[in-house]
């Protein structure tokens, strides 16, 4: 069975679950903006948000651990690569790599880290069927852009991963059950695996279009209401306008 | 006039050729009257799955017609798919949303729904099919049988007049089967027409009004099950053990 970890909605009571997916999105932008591309400072007040965001959706901590787990390794390299081709020359080195390079990459590597948690928290308290909504939501303005069409690509995208996976995961029995495993070229097992999963991967997008053509799929359909409170404003508003201060007040300082 | 004279679906001498030049269904004429229990049964590529793809608008006669509701499929394809549901013989290729109560609004956002209307269609669809406690459930989580019924519970969101089942027993072990059953005997308690293209006929006996055999494209018997489900060996379908010796259960096959 495909295992998609804290990536995947958990119903829980809370706060977090209860705010309108917009308000979560906005914050999801700003936040990740801020981890990503703000001083460190910045990128340890989103991870602190973040942190909080997660206590208070109630989402069980060791599940989201345990899922975010699979990027260590990632991570890891990033802080190695960076310790051996980032900056400090001249710098003191610890053997191969600089210091002022590993620094840069365990930053990195936060930064990256903080990001994961945000859309740990973003995906496992909102419903996937609502960050569609948002989507075309936020998209409804923008000319030229279908935004019903986007939205319904984006759910069947999402809908699609547990089933390439699991087809994937088919695929791979099946070839090693006739030997393939045991062919030394790793390109043949590679080209051999990828034709038969693309194949695959195709069939089940013609069922799916089957079956949307069967549901009477159409670009009128009706929107699900989305409740934008005043909570959701202050809270998104709180956190951008707190990421903006911290942003921008120091420079100004100085 | 009684509504079951009315037939809800009818094929007029449909033919169907694929863009191959291979003949799918070759001058096929059949009505399904409002609650009826049609079965479809014949080996594997006498045009089960064609046929029933012509009454839901998926696929379109080349020649002849199909009425659903005495419309004509060709200028009302919309109507065909909100009269006639289709449960797919993979459920997992019909499942369109991301958890189980949005595949189950799917059909009647499609048909642009007020929201409470949806939702209320929804929760009825579900509690049918047995399928509340796992409403915010990802359909990739649920086991076989939940899927079939997900699938059912889709196509019971809209309401329809006719619920079409493409093999629907394949890939389920006895549990699925038992629950796939179930739901057939509440949509036909609940007054709707059922077309169900099978091998199995054992297991759909007991409910069954009336069966067709098809064979390379062409009706070649049809008429009430138990006349016709004798020495079907001949069109490649097992005849069903119980045929000829009285009554079906199909609780034990």
């Amino acid at each position: 069975m495909a295992y998609l970890g804290p990536f995947l909605f958990l119903e829980k009571d809370s706060p977090v679950h209860a705010m309108d997916p917009r308000a979560k999105a906005a914050l999801l932008a700003v936040l990740g903006a801020c981890a990503m591309a703000g001083p460190p400072r910045l990128a340890v007040g989103a991870f602190g948000l973040a942190l909080s965001g997660l206590v208070a959706s109630r989402l069980p901590m060791g599940r989201t651990v345990r899922g975010l787990l699979p990027l260590a390794p990632l991570l890891f390299l990033v802080v190695l690569a960076r310790g051996l081709y980032g900056g400090g020359e001249g710098g003191p080195a610890v053997g191969w790599f600089s210091v002022a390079g590993l620094a840069e990459g365990l930053l990195f590597a936060f930064r990256l880290g903080t990001v994961a948690v945000l859309g740990a928290v973003f995906t496992g308290t909102t419903r996937p069927g609502a960050v569609r909504e948002a989507v075309r939501w936020f998209l409804s303005p923008v000319p030229l852009v279908p935004e019903n069409r986007v939205a319904m690509m984006m759910g069947l995208t999402v809908r699609l991963v547990p089933v390439v996976l699991e087809e994937a995961s088919r695929t791979r029995a099946a070839l090693a059950a006739r030997g393939l495993e045991s062919r030394k070229n790793s390109l043949v097992r590679v080209r051999v695996l990828g034709a038969c999963l693309v194949r695959r991967v195709i069939l089940c997008a013609d069922r799916f279009s089957l079956a949307l053509a069967s549901r009477g799929w159409s670009e009128n359909r009706c929107a699900a209401s989305l409740t934008l409170g005043r909570a959701d404003v202050a809270a998104a508003c709180l956190a951008a306008l707190a990421m903006a201060l911290a942003w921008f007040l120091p420079s100004l300082a100085v | 006039m009684d509504d079951r004279l009315q037939p809800i679906v009818r094929m007029e001498a449909v033919s169907h050729c694929f863009a191959d030049g291979s003949t799918g269904l070759s001058r096929v004429s059949l009505d399904v009257a409002p609650g009826e229990f049609v079965v479809l049964c014949g080996k594997n590529g006498s045009g089960k799955t064609t046929l029933i793809r012509h009454m839901n608008a998926l696929l379109l006669p080349t020649k002849g017609v199909v009425l659903v509701a005495g419309k004509d499929t060709r200028k009302h394809p919309a109507n065909a798919r909100r009269m006639v549901g289709m449960v797919f013989s993979d459920a997992d290729a019909q499942i369109v949303g991301e958890t189980v109560a949005d595949d189950a609004a799917f059909g009647p956002e499609n048909l642009g729904m007020p929201h409470q209307e949806v939702k209320a269609r929804v929760e009825a669809a579900l509690s049918a099919v047995g399928l509340s406690h796992l409403a915010h459930r990802p359909p990739h989580l649920l086991s076989g049988g939940e899927k079939r019924r997900l699938a059912i519970a889709g196509v019971l969101a809209v309401d329809p007049g006719v619920v079409v089942f493409d093999e629907p027993f394949s890939n389920l072990d006895f549990p699925g089967i038992v629950q796939v059953l179930e739901q057939m005997e509440r949509l036909r308690a609940r007054g709707v027409a059922l077309v169900v293209a099978t091998h199995e006929l054992e297991k759909v006996a007991a409910m069954a009004d009336r069966l067709v055999v098809l064979d390379q494209g062409r009706i070649a018997a049809k008429g009430p099950f138990a006349e016709v489900a004798v020495g079907l060996e001949a069109f490649g379908v097992r005849t069903p053990p119980a045929a000829g010796r009285g009554g079906f259960d199909p609780w034990h096959t």
